[in-house]
Parts: C-alpha cells; sequence; structure tokens
C-alpha cells in the first residue's frame, strides 16, 4: 500500500513562536533605524528639522504667574487718552 | 517695567519656542501683546506702560491652537511719572530725535563695543561677581558726570555672546544674557541710551583671525549652516536661527526705553566675500521682522566700514538712521572738513545721520580730533555728536582721556536746550572775517549754531567779526560759549535785518561756538 503524505502538521511550542516574532520584529527595526539614519545624514534638506513647526514646545500647563509689582512708572505719555 | 515670571509645565523640546504671550490692554483700550523668553527654568514677560491708568492683562500659550490654554484677566496700575519715554525720530524734522514726551533728544555718544571685557580674559566665563563688581560701572559714572547719554555697545563672539559655538544654535547663554540685563540697569541708573549692534563682520570674515570657523556657530565647521561667511544672507536656515535669536533680543530687552537703537551689523561690508547684493535684502528681511515684533518701534541702522557709503544701503527702508564711520589716522584738527565732505550729502537723505564710529591711534592728537570730531558734527547737521572710538583692550586707539571726556562735557552743556525738531533745517551760511578761523553751523526757523576753530592756543584773537545771513529777519538773541569749557562767555540781544547780521567775537584763543536764537 503506496502510502502518500499529503502534509505535515507540525505543532511548534508557544515559546518558540515568541522568539521567531522577536527576530523579524528586531530585523524590521534595524532596517527602520538604518533608513532613518541614512536619511538623517545625507538627504535630509537643512534645517528641516529645526524649523518643521511640529518642533515646537507645548505647554501643558500655567502654574504660576508672578508680577514684580501692581504699581507701576509710566514710560511716557506715548498715547495717552 | 512690568515684569512676569511664569512658571510652566511643557512637554520641553525647546525652551526658547515656548509659545507664551501676555495681552495687555491699556486704560484708552489699545491692546499691545508680547512674547514670554526663557531665563533659568522659568519664563518671563517684560512690558513698558505708556499710559497712566489701569491695564489689564491676560497670558495664552498656543494662541489659536484647540490645546492651547488662557489665564483669568490680571490687572495692574500705571501711576504718572517724568520718564521720557522711548526715543523716537522726529515727525517735524527727519534728520534729529525726540522723546515720546516731545522734549529733543540730542545724542551726546561714544563707543565702548566691549564694555564688560576684561584684560586676559575673552569674556567668555568669567564669574558674575566680577562683573557686577568690575569696573563697568566706572564709564557710566564718568558718562553721565561728562554728559554723555549714549553709548554704543556690541553683541559678538568675546562680548554679550548670548548664542555660541557651546550653547549651539537656537539656545542661548542665559549668563551672557544676564549680563545684558545688568547693562541696561546701569544704563537707567546713569541715563545713557544704547545702540545695541546685533552682529559684527570681525566673527564673519578672515580679516581678524579665523573667528567664522573658531567661534561661529554658524559656520559649518561648528556645526552651523554656512559653509562660507557670506552664505549667512542667503541660507534660510541661517535667517531662521538669527530671527530666532532676534526675537529674544527683542522679548527680552525690546521693553527698555533705554535702548536707543538696533544696529544689525557692524560694518556689514567687511563680511567675507559680502557684496550689497548680499546684505541689503538680509537687512530688509531682517528689519521687516524686526517691525513686526518690537511693539515700541525702535529705530534700525547697520553700518559700514570706514568711509564707505553705499547708497542703497543708506536709502534703504530697512535703515532709520545713516550711520557712518571714518578713521583718518593722522588728520588731527582737520577731521572737521572729512566731517563737513561727508555730512553735506548725507543729511540730503532725510534720515538722521549719525557717525558712529571715528578715532585715530595717535596720542598726541587724540585730544583735538575727539574734540574737533565731536563739534563739528553737531555744527555740521548731525543728529548728535560723532561717537569716537574708545577700547580698554584689543586694539591700539586706547581708553577715553580725561581731555577727550572735557570736550564731551563742554559739547553737552552747549547742546542741552538745543531743539532742531522743526522743518527747514539747513547749512548755516557765515563768513568771518580775519583770523584763519574756520565757521561751521546749522539754522533753523529759530535756532542757529556756529562754531569757530582754527585758532593759535597761544594767542588771543581779537576783533574777530563774524557775517551770518540766511537768517529770519527780527530780534535774536546771541550767546557765545568756549568750546573747551562749555561754559558761557557773554550774552547779548541784536537785530537781523535784511536776513543777514554782523557779530563780533568775543576775544577767544582755539575756538568759540555761538547760539543765535529768534523771539
Amino acid at each position: 500500500m503506496k502510502t502518500i503524505r499529503i502534509g505535515v502538521i507540525q505543532v511548534k511550542s508557544p515559546l518558540e513562536s515568541v522568539s521567531k516574532g522577536l527576530i523579524v520584529l528586531a530585523l524590521v527595526a534595524i532596517v527602520a533605524f538604518s533608513s532613518w539614519f541614512v536619511y538623517f545624514q545625507f538627504f535630509m534638506p537643512e534645517g528641516e528639522e529645526e524649523i518643521s513647526e511640529e518642533e515646537v514646545t507645548t505647554v501643558k500647563s500655567i502654574d504660576s504667574v508672578v508680577s514684580n509689582n501692581f504699581t507701576i512708572p509710566r514710560s511716557a505719555c506715548l498715547s495717552s487718552p | 517695567m512690568f515684569e512676569l515670571t511664569v512658571n510652566l509645565t511643557t512637554f520641553v523640546v525647546d525652551p526658547y519656542r515656548v509659545r507664551l504671550s501676555a495681552h495687555f490692554t491699556s486704560p484708552s483700550g489699545r491692546n499691545i501683546t508680547v512674547c514670554c523668553f526663557a531665563s533659568h527654568g522659568q519664563w518671563k514677560v517684560r512690558f513698558t506702560p505708556t499710559e497712566v491708568g489701569n491695564y489689564s492683562y491676560y497670558l495664552t500659550t498656543d494662541e489659536g491652537k484647540e490645546d492651547g490654554l488662557s489665564t483669568t484677566p490680571q490687572t495692574f496700575t500705571c501711576v504718572d511719572s517724568d520718564n521720557r519715554g522711548f526715543i523716537r525720530i522726529s515727525e517735524n524734522n527727519g534728520r534729529y530725535f525726540i522723546f515720546d514726551n516731545g522734549e529733543p533728544f540730542f545724542l551726546i555718544g561714544i563707543n565702548k563695543g566691549w564694555i564688560f571685557d576684561t584684560e586676559g580674559n575673552r569674556g567668555d566665563g568669567y564669574p558674575s561677581e566680577t562683573m557686577t563688581h568690575w569696573n563697568a560701572e566706572r564709564y557710566f559714572v564718568e558718562m553721565e558726570a561728562h554728559g554723555i547719554n549714549l553709548v554704543r555697545v556690541w553683541m559678538c563672539s568675546w562680548h554679550l555672546n548670548i548664542e555660541s559655538k557651546t550653547t549651539k544654535l537656537g539656545r542661548y547663554d542665559e549668563n551672557e544674557a544676564d549680563k545684558l540685563d545688568y547693562l541696561l540697569q546701569l544704563c537707567e541708573r546713569y541715563k545713557v541710551r544704547l545702540m545695541l549692534v546685533f552682529l559684527t563682520f570681525t566673527d564673519f570674515s578672515s580679516i581678524q583671525g579665523s573667528k567664522f570657523n573658531d567661534d561661529n556657530p554658524y559656520s559649518s565647521t561648528n556645526g552651523g549652516p554656512c559653509n562660507q561667511p557670506v552664505d549667512f544672507f542667503t541660507n534660510e536656515k541661517a535667517k531662521w536661527y538669527i530671527k530666532k535669536r532676534i526675537g529674544y533680543i527683542l522679548n527680552r530687552w525690546g521693553y527698555s526705553p533705554y535702548i536707543f537703537a538696533w544696529e544689525l551689523w557692524n560694518e556689514v561690508d567687511l563680511v567675507s566675500g559680502a557684496e550689497e547684493s548680499h546684505w541689503l535684502p538680509w537687512h530688509e528681511e531682517i528689519a521687516e521682522h524686526i517691525r513686526q515684533h518690537d511693539p515700541y518701534g525702535h529705530s534700525i541702522t547697520t553700518s559700514l566700514s570706514g568711509d564707505k557709503i553705499f547708497l542703497n544701503t543708506f536709502r534703504s527702508n530697512a535703515v532709520d538712521i545713516v550711520q557712518l564711520h571714518t578713521y583718518k589716522e593722522d588728520y588731527g584738527t582737520k577731521i572737521a572738513e572729512v566731517l563737513k565732505e561727508y555730512l553735506e550729502t548725507l543729511v540730503t537723505y532725510g534720515k538722521p545721520v549719525l557717525i558712529g564710529e571715528f578715532g585715530t591711534k595717535i596720542p598726541t592728537q587724540k585730544a583735538s580730533h575727539t574734540h574737533n570730531g565731536i563739534w563739528s558734527s553737531v555744527a555740521l547737521g548731525s543728529s548728535g555728536s560723532a561717537l569716537v572710538w574708545s577700547s580698554h583692550i584689543r586694539d591700539d586707539y586706547g581708553d577715553m582721556t580725561d581731555e577727550m571726556f572735557d570736550s564731551y562735557l563742554s559739547l553737552s552743556r552747549f547742546v542741552s536746550d538745543l531743539n532742531f525738531s522743526s522743518p527747514n533745517v539747513r547749512p548755516a551760511v557765515v563768513s568771518i572775517e580775519g583770523g584763519g578761523i574756520t565757521a561751521y553751523g546749522t539754522t533753523a526757523d529759530k535756532l542757529s549754531i556756529i562754531w569757530l576753530t582754527g585758532g593759535d592756543p597761544t594767542t588771543e584773537l581779537k576783533n574777530l567779526m563774524v557775517n551770518v545771513s540766511d537768517l529770519s529777519s527780527g530780534k535774536i538773541g546771541i550767546v557765545w560759549y568756549d568750546d573747551h569749557l562749555g561754559v558761557v562767555i557773554s550774552m547779548e540781544e541784536g537785530q537781523v535785518i535784511g536776513g543777514k547780521v554782523r557779530l563780533q567775537a568775543p576775544p577767544f584763543r582755539e575756538g568759540l561756538a555761538l547760539k543765535i536764537t529768534f523771539e
């Protein structure tokens, strides 16, 4: 009787799956970082990073406001009413 | 000055790009917005009120954005004072300056480019206690005592260097900035105005060492965007950073009425490889930036190297004050003739003209050169005295001497009541009978000043006759001054007939000044 193998069902352990996943992720990260590094070093237009509006610091909260005085001598009659 | 100190919690990428603004409403309802600046981990807002009464204000962050914050309105009261306000170009005569309260400002100035610089120290790191107790203040004591009301000071790689190759572009040395705070405190204490120079060719040139590559954060050798000095005028990244730096300057020191003017460049034509076609568009762009962000409207000037005149630069709307530098090493007393040649042309542009630098290295000529330079510049229609170059370190011109200070004092007394803020200012028409004396003068509708020079210090001149014409007919007051002592020699009354008057000068030796006032 001829036995025909129509397939192999391989059962992996969960630990082995995670390891392979991590290796793939690491490879992806290395490729992504290398691409960014090459772009940053050689292809990014001058000033793009610093001038970008996205780089602006955002203020989360105004914690306190202190004035130096509540009575100030005026500078001059620039535009007095 | 009204100052707010603000503590923020931020997602810090760059403390110098925090978008925090203060919005003030004046008693008359005028709205003024000023931006904050970062200082030692806090943010500050400085504002100068100009109206008496109650001001209200509130702060905003990231205005216009959804996640922007806003504070509840607060108030403060502005009370009356005898402060004279900011200095502006007179609307009645664009060649002279006035304060906001209408009083004339006739500038009497000197150069002290690196006033904090100390012997053997490049100015880049001496401790603050050295600065506050060092001799900078003695110059202010001397300036006030001798009637000097303006000092020209540089920001450069060895002085007030807020943006350096150490800080990197876009970051600022707040200890250096603190020194400028202190400088303005001295200005206020001693009633001396400040002409602040933002940039100097010295940091963008190979003429004096290699500061561009050694010290300049804009140089590519220090991580900056410019391969060559001249790239500074056209490189977009460089322009972005210098605008950011100037924004910091405006936010931190623009409040001050003791800032007389912003000077964009010291002697810009000496930047290596630079032509007017490079620096002029840059000046126009930067001046526009300043006018958008300086709510107090300080005047803007720039300068060219010795005896250089670039007409398009002087005529440009970017330049409010025409500035000339001139160095004639062996001219001694003849500096007056040099200035006459320049000023007769430059005053025709209708802008204030200032001799921003002049001087000599020859020790025996310094006193007479200075005396004649400052007196002739005033007599020839400049907006104030020429600014003599003086330095206690770094070059061979030497420091101010007692004789130089005394000349400034005599001039300051003479100009103390001058007011040329009227139209129709013109060169005085004067002829002298005898004595080998030369006259320089300026006439307005109600005032004429004339300076006589060229006398022999050892011989007293008597019976010199002075003919003045092109005057308004009528009664006049005549005051004769000793130009060295700055004291009145004699006063008399006279009559102008047919636009002319003939006056007999009192006996004098080297020089004499004359003031004619009209009823």
